[in-house]
């Protein structure tokens, strides 16, 4: 496994907790830097589907930030409707 | 090859850093040193709700709102992190317009060793701004 790749789960993780989009977006980037290097051939050694995974989770903290966001503001809509 | 992709992605970073300093002086900021970006209709954040405690987030836009008025020194109190995320913002407007000047492609800067080091680095101090957010809590008392 790769330090990006390393990194990206762990900021994946905190992005699913409390860091939501500073820690997801550092994370995507970190795991698409991976990612990148596999489907070259640079770091034929990483774990791909690792890298997929720190990826992926880091798109769910960003998408569950989103989605928490637009539920406070439609429950908040509602409320005032 | 630069290409339309490269440019867009210029024009985004270029309207996006305007947009956030546009919004932050529009902000005002909160005393307490977090929670300003309530003024936006967003929800308060839920980690320090649970917990008591600030997340590493917390007094982000409120230090953007103080920077963006020159005070630098509540800004820092606020979020150490977002005062460097701040000077950050400032400085993406030029190198946007450079980057366009110049038809560089912003890709060419971010597959670059140092770009991924300066990542690195400023995780590192967004985590170490979070543990001055909170020993300043607790010096504080709150």
């Amino acid at each position: 496994m790769g330090d990006n790749t390393k990194w990206a789960l762990g900021l994946g993780i905190a992005a699913l907790f409390c860091c939501g989009p500073v820690t997801g977006v550092i994370g995507v980037f970190l795991a698409k830097k991976d990612m990148d290097d596999i489907a070259a051939g640079r770091a034929p050694q990483l774990d791909e589907s690792t890298a997929k995974v720190a990826f992926y989770l880091n798109i769910v903290g960003l998408a569950l930030f989103i989605v928490g966001i637009c539920a406070y503001m439609g429950l908040v809509g509602l409320h005032r409707f | 090859m630069y290409n339309r992709a490269d440019k867009s992605v210029a024009v985004a970073l270029l309207a996006a850093a305007c947009g956030v300093l546009a919004t932050a002086l529009w902000l005002k900021p909160a005393p307490c040193g977090y929670g300003t970006h309530t003024q936006l209709g967003l929800p308060p954040c839920y980690f320090l709700l649970v917990t008591h405690l600030p997340c590493p987030s917390c007094g982000l836009t409120t230090c953007f709102a103080y920077a963006i008025r020159f005070q630098f020194w509540k800004a820092f109190l606020a979020n150490p992190f977002g005062l460097f995320a701040f000077f950050g913002t400032v400085a993406t407007i030029p190198t946007a317009i450079y980057l366009l000047w110049l038809r560089i492609s912003f890709r060419r800067i971010a597959e670059g060793a140092h770009f991924t080091k300066a990542v690195y680095a400023a995780t590192a101090f967004y985590f170490m701004s979070w543990i001055f957010k909170l020993s300043l809590m607790q010096f504080a008392g709150h």
